[in-house]
């Protein structure tokens, strides 16, 4: 694998491309940390690509796996990276040393606005700022597990840890949950309090009715009573943080374990704004290039790489094409002021295409929609019938029988769930840790929200068999096989399936009728 | 940017520069704020004319 380089200075025409480059993204609002680029080969490039964009990453095979995919690709012309930028601050970008003068322009006004989202989208609020530090941390660390320990040890545990990396909760950076997963002893006889609205004395017995106080009163009594008697007292989707907790590892096992969580916490706001984030980087080097940074002879290949970059195929969903066309629709629709009761109700089809009440509002809006959006709630809110018509949106699906892949519906409204399906929990099964004390026996027990998406049977067992390794005592998950509710079961020496009559997340009465 | 012709309606130099912006805006979207802040003196206003290019009657097609 090649080294990754130390940092050089620009050379200077690229360093005033940048300043140039920086000044027009400042002129027109983009906010970011301070930006720091580098040109490296193509084999640099590969080699930092395969550590996820960090120059210092912990050592384990799969980032050499990663390497040889990438450089594979390269040399049979198959892929090439553009860019790299990383969440940071400083932010640092890498530029690929073969690219043009142009591609170079394009790729820093690209990053750009990469370095924008970074900074100002309210789901990568809670991110570290100082990732590369702490990456390289975390390298010198399991670096020093496995001069103690033997590398195939900790390696081993790494594989372990990363099979249930996806296994956290996403919005937990933003929400105080109510159980933390913390086992509490306390407590118990405190009584819960109902939380009476304000109102002055002669109001209170209307606005806080006495039969009503103690029904609640006593509503939360029960539901504190059958919360003592649950472990964890919530259904947590962050398993990582209760293995932490909970899990009898050894010392150096809980300093890996939290590791991969938190980078798999750092690296989570990325998978959830992809078509966001590509869009909007997308928008801004577009709109830099073509109005201030392109000269004439840039022309041809600025278009040639655009088109490259924009171009759809009948079964990818391409993020940039779809981010950067949906935030310019939205900054025609409220430059045009087409939002609203009276827009939408409007059904006449040629007054809904002229309409415009020059609000001018397009870039204070798309502003507002990179600050608090995810691609989730920018699909969710944005995605017009109007949008869906004008591309052609489809979906489709694999037809088993005929053996291609065919379009399924260019109806909207499954067009836009085919979407929002994909989008949510970035596309991965949703699975709550529900009882760590199943049956009184200290078993793991956990249950997949079944959505019409079954559990691949290879990978569920794999995980199966890596999470009892860290709890020690047999785990199970409760899913849906071949449309029935199903307890996959592993007891550290078989791996079991049983059909189940109730399921745990709706009864606690559970027993198995096989 | 370019240049660019249109014909609007209108009935003085103000009003005709007002609804090139309108239409400019229509026709090019992604450039509306640089349309939006195209001062006056940007716009050169021309009364059709039957000598103005483009401003001929309509075409008629011919019967055989």
């Amino acid at each position: 694998m090649a080294t990754v380089p130390e940092l050089r200075e620009l050379p200077l025409e690229l360093r005033k491309a940048q300043e140039e480059i920086e000044a027009h993204a400042r002129r027109y609002g983009l906010d970011f940390f301070p930006t720091i680029f580098e040109v490296v080969s193509a084999d640099q490039l590969n080699a930092i690509a395969a550590y996820g964009g960090f120059p210092t990453r912990y050592p384990h095979w799969r980032f050499g796996m990663e390497y040889e995919r990438l450089s594979k690709g390269y040399a049979y012309g198959l892929q090439k990276i553009y860019e790299l930028v990383i969440n940071n601050d400083p932010c640092y970008a890498y530029l690929l040393a073969s690219n043009s003068f142009t591609d170079h322009k394009l790729v820093m006004a690209h990053v750009y606005g990469h370095c924008d989202f970074f900074k100002c989208n309210a789901w990568f609020s809670q991110t570290p700022r100082n990732m590369i530090d702490e990456m390289a941390n975390h390298g010198n660390r399991i670096r020093r597990y496995m001069d103690r320990f033997g590398v195939e040890e900790v390696e081993n545990f790494i594989d372990i840890c990363l099979s249930i990396e996806d296994l956290i909760d996403i919005h937990s950076p933003f929400i105080r949950r109510g159980d933390d997963g913390r086992r509490t002893d306390g407590e118990a006889g405190d009584e819960p309090s109902v939380p009476k609205l304000k109102a002055s004395p002669h109001m209170d017995p209307y606005i806080n009715p006495s039969d009503w106080l103690e029904a609640e009163a006593q509503r939360r009594r029960e539901e504190k009573r059958a919360a003592e008697g649950r472990f964890p007292s919530e259904p947590t989707k962050d398993v990582m943080w209760f293995l932490l907790q909970h899990a009898p590892l050894k010392s150096w096992q809980l300093d890996v374990l939290s590791m991969i969580r938190e980078e798999a916490y750092y690296f989570a706001p990325q998978g959830q704004t992809k078509i966001m984030n590509e869009g909007w980087a997308t928008y801004w080097h577009s709109t830099i290039m073509t109005r201030h940074a392109m000269t004439a002879s840039d022309v041809i290949s600025y278009a040639d790489h655009c088109a490259g970059t924009l171009a759809t195929s009948p079964n990818r969903l391409n993020p940039y094409k779809l981010g950067v066309e949906l935030f310019r629709d939205i900054e025609d629709r409220w430059n045009r002021g087409c939002f609203g009761d009276e827009y939408e109700q409007c059904t006449d089809r040629r007054a809904r295409a002229e309409w415009d009440r020059e609000l001018g509002l397009g870039r204070e809006k798309i502003f507002e929609v990179r600050r608090i959006h995810n691609d989730l709630t920018f699909i969710d809110e944005f995605l017009t019938l109007d949008f869906c018509r004008r591309y052609k949106l489809f979906q489709f699906g694999y037809h088993e029988d005929a053996g291609y892949y065919a379009i399924e519906s260019r109806e909207f409204p499954k067009v836009k769930q085919a979407l929002l399906f994909n989008l949510t929990n970035m596309g991965r099964p949703i699975i709550r840790l529900v009882d760590a004390n199943y049956k009184n026996r200290n078993e793991l027990y956990l249950v997949h929200e079944y959505n019409g998406v079954e559990l691949k049977q290879d990978y569920a067992r794999d995980t199966l068999v890596n999470l009892q390794r860290l709890w020690t005592r047999p785990v199970h998950v409760e899913t849906v096989v071949d449309e029935q509710p199903t307890r996959l079961s592993y007891d550290g020496h078989s791996y079991s399936t049983k059909v189940v009559a109730g399921t745990k997340s709706k009864s606690d009465d559970d027993e198995p009728a096989d | 940017m370019g240049h660019w012709r249109l014909q609007v309606q209108a009935t003085g130099t103000e009003g005709a520069i007002d609804a090139a912006r309108r239409q400019l805006r229509r026709q090019l979207p992604r450039l509306w704020d640089v349309i939006e802040s195209l001062s006056r003196d940007r716009f050169t206003v021309r009364p059709l004319t039957e000598e103005t290019p483009g401003a001929a009657a309509p075409l008629r097609l011919r019967s055989a």
